[in-house]
C-alpha cells in the first residue's frame, strides 16, 4: 500500500508540473492582459508537434527539440498578441477570451489538416522503465521530472529576481500604480505573451513525452485543468499557479489511494478538481494564494 | 435460308425485343433520387475512425452512381449530399444532422458510428423527421429506439449484448470459466455497455472479476488506471476502448511489469490497431462480428485502398458504413422510392435469405435482378447481414483476431455464437 502511495505521489507531481508551468503563463496573461486565453491548451499541442517535426522527422535530440519547440511556441503567442488581440484591446473581457477561443479551435484545426488524426510519438523508448525502489518511471516521466527541474526554479527566479518578473507581477498586481510607478506596460505585455508561449512550449512536450502518444486533442484534455489551476492559485498569481499545479496534481492522484477510504474510482479525479474548483469560488473566490480585493 | 429458318430468326429477335422492352418498362417506371449524408466525427477524439468511415461510405455510393450510369439508369440516382463532423458528440451530432436532415433533405444517414451521438439524433432528428439512419454504434438501445410502424435505425454491426457474451465464453475457453478478469473500460455508452454486460455474462458462469476500472481515456496520463488494473493477481484481462486512447493506457500498464497482452483480450475496435494509426499488441486478442468473413471484404480493402483518399488508413470497421450504401439503394431499389419509410420496409427483404446472393462486386447483376422483379440476398463485406425487423442484424459467427509479434494482426478462428 505504501509502495502505492509512493507511486501516486510521483504520478501526480508529474501532473502537477505540468499544470503548474503552464498555470503560470495562463495567470500571467489574465492578470496582465485581462484575457482569459483559452488558446492555451493549443499551444501546447502546437508545441508538441513541433517537436515531433524536429525529434521523428529531423532527426534532433529531445533537448533540441524541447529548445525549438519552446521557441516556435513562443513566437506563435507573441503572433496571437502582436496580430488579433492587442488590435481588439477595449472590446472587453469575454469579446477577446472569445476571440481566443477561435484562435484555439484554428490552431487545432491546422494542426490536424497538416499531421492527420493519427496518434503520434516522440522518439523515445516508452517500454522502457526505471526501477528506482518503491516508485517506477518510464524515460518521458523522467524527462518531464528534468524539465521540471530545470524550468520550475526558472520561471520562479526570473518572477523573484528579475527586473521583468518583478515589473510582470507588478502589472498582474495592479495595472495603472504600475504603469504610474514607471513600468512599460506594453512591453511587460509583449514579454508576458513570450512567456506564456513558452511555457506552454514546456508544458507541451511534457505531456507529449508523459502520456507516450498524443493527437491534435492533447492540449484540450488538459485546457481545463489549466484553468482549474489558475483559479486555484488565485488569478494573476504566478506564484499561486506554481504551487496549485502541484496540489491539484496531488490531489487528482492520491485521491485513489486504497488507503484512503478504498479510494475514489479514476474516473471521477477530474470531478475532484472541479468540485475542488466550486467550493473555492464559494468560499474563497480569491484563490488559495490570492489577495482578497475590499473596494 | 429457308422459312424455318427465317421463322426461328424472327421469333429469337421477337423474344429479344421483348424481353428488352421488359426490362426497359421495369427500369422506366423507376424513378428516385437518393440522397445520402455521411455522418462522422471527422475531427477531435475521433477523427482517425470517422474520416475513414466516411471515405468507405463516399466509396460505396460512387460504386453504386457508376453501376446506375452504366446500365444507362437515368431515373434513378444515388448521391452523397454532404458529411457532416459529429465530433464525436451528441450535441455537434444532433446540430450536424440537422443541417443533413433539414437543409440538405437527405433520405438516408450513414452514421454515427458512436452509440451516445446516434442515439441523441435518433430521438432530436431522425425520428422525428422520418430519416433512415444506418450505424456503426453497437448499443442495444439503438435498436429499441425503432417503435413506430417503421424501423428507421438499422444497426449494420452485431450489439455489444451479444458481443459481451461472445467475449464472455471466448475468454472462458482460452482462461477457464472460473479465472479472474481485470476489466477495463472507457467512459462512454459504448465502453460501460459493453463492459456490463460482459461483466453480467461472466460472473454468471462462474468467473470473478477483481478489478472493474472505468476510466476517462481523456485524461493526459492514466498511470493510477494502469497500476490499479494489474492489482487482484488476474489471470487476463479485458479492455474496452479504442486504438487511440487505448495506446496512452497500454504504456503505462506495459511500466507496471505485470501485463500480460497475451492474457489480454479487447472489444471489437481493438481488433487491429496498427491499422488505425496505432499500434498492436503481441499475442492480444479482440473479437469482431464477421468484419472479415464477408466474401467480398478483400475486395473492399483492395477498393479502399486503392480509391480513398491518399494518407488514410483503412480500418476494417468501415466495412459497415460502405455495406450500409448498398443496402439502403437496393432496399429503395426495391421499393422503388426514395422515402425512408417505403425504404425500410424492403430493408429485411434484400438482406435475408430466399434470393440469391450478390456482393458489391456484382452490383449490376443485384440492380438487374431486383429491376425483373426477383428476390435478392444482399452479402455485404462485413458478411451476410441477415438484417431483421427491429434493425439487428444477425450474426451467427464471430471473427477472433490476434495481435501478431511484427505487429500485424490477424483472424485466427471463426466461432459461430447462438443468442
Amino acid at each position: 500500500m505504501l509502495q502505492q502511495l509512493a507511486q501516486l505521489t510521483l504520478n501526480g507531481l508529474i501532473t502537477g508540473a505540468i499544470l503548474a508551468l503552464t498555470g503560470v503563463g495562463a495567470t500571467l496573461v489574465f492578470g496582465i492582459q485581462r484575457i482569459a486565453n483559452f488558446a492555451q491548451g493549443e499551444l501546447l499541442t502546437f508545441a508538441a508537434y513541433v517537436g515531433l517535426v524536429l525529434n521523428a522527422v529531423y532527426g534532433q535530440n529531445l533537448a533540441v527539440a524541447t529548445l525549438g519547440a519552446v521557441l516556435a511556441t513562443a513566437l506563435l503567442a507573441l503572433a496571437m498578441h502582436l496580430l488579433v488581440l492587442r488590435p481588439l484591446r477595449g472590446r472587453g473581457l469575454v469579446a477577446t477570451s472569445l476571440i481566443t477561443v477561435g484562435l484555439g479551435l484554428m490552431i487545432r484545426d491546422v494542426v490536424f489538416i497538416v499531421a492527420g488524426p493519427q496518434i503520434r510519438q516522440l522518439r523515445i523508448d516508452q517500454s522502457a522503465v526505471l526501477d528506482l525502489g518503491p516508485v517506477r518511471l518510464s524515460p518521458g516521466q523522467a524527462v518531464a521530472i528534468a524539465i521540471t527541474a530545470v524550468a520550475a526554479p526558472a520561471v520562479a527566479f526570473l518572477l523573484a529576481r528579475t527586473t521583468l518578473g518583478k515589473s510582470m507581477r507588478a502589472v498582474a498586481d495592479n495595472r495603472d500604480l504600475a504603469a504610474i510607478a514607471g513600468v512599460d506596460v506594453e512591453r511587460i505585455g509583449t514579454w508576458v505573451w513570450l512567456l506564456a508561449g513558452g511555457l506552454a512550449g514546456i508544458g507541451g512536450i511534457m505531456v507529449a513525452v508523459v502520456q507516450g502518444t498524443f493527437d491534435p486533442n492533447l492540449g484540450f484534455q488538459v485546457l481545463f485543468l489549466i484553468f482549474t489551476t489558475v483559479v486555484l492559485g488565485g488569478i494573476g498569481s504566478a506564484y499561486g499557479a506554481l504551487a496549485a499545479g502541484f496540489v491539484l496534481g496531488l490531489v487528482m492522484e492520491l485521491s485513489t489511494w486504497s488507503g484512503f477510504a478504498g479510494g475514489l474510482e479514476p474516473r471521477f479525479k477530474p470531478v475532484l478538481a472541479f468540485l475542488a474548483l466550486i467550493l473555492l469560488l464559494l468560499y474563497r473566490p480569491q484563490g488559495l494564494f490570492g489577495k482578497a480585493r475590499v473596494l | 435460308m429457308d422459312l424455318r429458318r427465317l421463322l426461328l430468326l424472327g421469333a429469337v429477335a421477337g423474344v429479344a425485343v421483348a424481353l428488352g422492352q421488359g426490362v426497359a418498362a421495369a427500369a422506366s417506371d423507376v424513378t428516385f433520387d437518393l440522397r445520402y449524408g455521411v455522418l462522422a466525427g471527422l475531427t477531435g477524439d475521433p477523427a482517425a475512425d470517422g474520416q475513414a468511415w466516411n471515405e468507405a461510405a463516399r466509396l460505396g455510393i460512387d460504386q453504386i452512381a457508376a453501376a446506375l450510369k452504366k446500365r444507362g439508369l437515368s431515373g434513378v440516382k444515388a448521391e452523397l449530399i454532404d458529411s457532416q463532423d459529429s465530433q464525436g458528440t451528441p450535441q455537434a451530432g444532433v446540430e450536424a444532422a440537422q443541417k443533413l436532415v433539414q437543409i440538405d433533405r437527405v433520405n438516408v444517414i450513414i452514421g454515427d458510428f458512436y452509440s451516445s451521438v446516434t442515439s441523441a439524433v435518433a430521438t432530436a432528428v431522425a425520428i422525428p423527421n422520418q430519416v433512415l439512419v444506418f450505424t456503426g454504434g453497437t448499443s442495444p438501445a439503438l435498436t429499441k429506439l425503432n417503435t413506430g410502424p417503421a424501423a428507421l435505425i438499422w444497426q449494420p454491426v452485431a450489439a455489444d449484448d451479444m458481443q459481451g457474451q461472445v467475449l464472455a465464453r471466448i475468454i472462458g475457453e482460452e482462461l477457464g470459466k472460473n479465472a479472474k478478469i481485470n476489466v477495463a473500460a472507457r467512459n462512454d455508452a459504448y465502453g460501460t455497455s459493453l463492459s456490463a454486460v460482459f461483466k453480467d455474462a461472466w460472473t454468471a458462469s462462474g468467473g470473478t472479476i477483481p478489478k472493474f476500472v472505468v476510466y476517462n481515456q481523456q485524461q493526459p496520463t492514466l498511470d493510477t488506471e494502469a497500476q490499479q488494473l494489474v492489482e487482484g493477481a488476474p489471470d487476463g484481462w479485458l479492455f474496452v476502448d479504442f486504438c487511440q486512447t487505448f495506446a496512452k493506457l497500454a504504456q503505462p500498464l506495459s511500466r507496471t511489469g505485470k501485463w500480460d497482452p497475451a492474457r489480454s483480450f479487447g472489444s471489437d475496435t481493438l481488433n487491429d490497431c496498427a491499422t488505425r494509426g496505432s499500434t498492436n499488441y503481441p499475442g492480444m486478442r479482440a473479437t469482431q462480428a464477421n468484419a472479415s468473413s464477408g466474401a467480398s471484404f478483400p475486395a473492399f480493402k483492395a477498393l479502399f485502398e486503392k480509391s480513398a483518399k491518399p494518407g488514410l488508413a483503412f480500418q476494417p470497421f468501415t466495412a459497415e458504413a460502405f455495406d450500409s450504401t448498398f443496402v439502403a439503394f437496393l432496399a429503395a431499389l426495391e421499393a422503388k422510392s426514395a422515402q425512408p419509410a417505403k425504404i425500410s420496409q424492403h430493408v429485411v427483404s434484400v438482406t435475408t435469405d430466399p434470393g440469391t446472393a450478390y456482393t458489391f462486386e456484382q452490383l449490376d447483376q443485384a440492380i438487374q435482378a431486383v429491376l425483373d422483379g426477383k428476390k435478392i440476398h444482399f452479402v455485404g463485406a462485413t458478411g451476410p447481414l441477415n438484417f431483421s425487423a427491429n434493425g439487428r442484424v444477425n450474426a451467427l459467427a464471430y471473427d477472433i483476431w490476434q495481435h501478431k509479434p511484427d505487429g500485424s494482426a490477424a483472424v485466427v478462428k471463426t466461432v459461430a455464437f447462438q443468442p
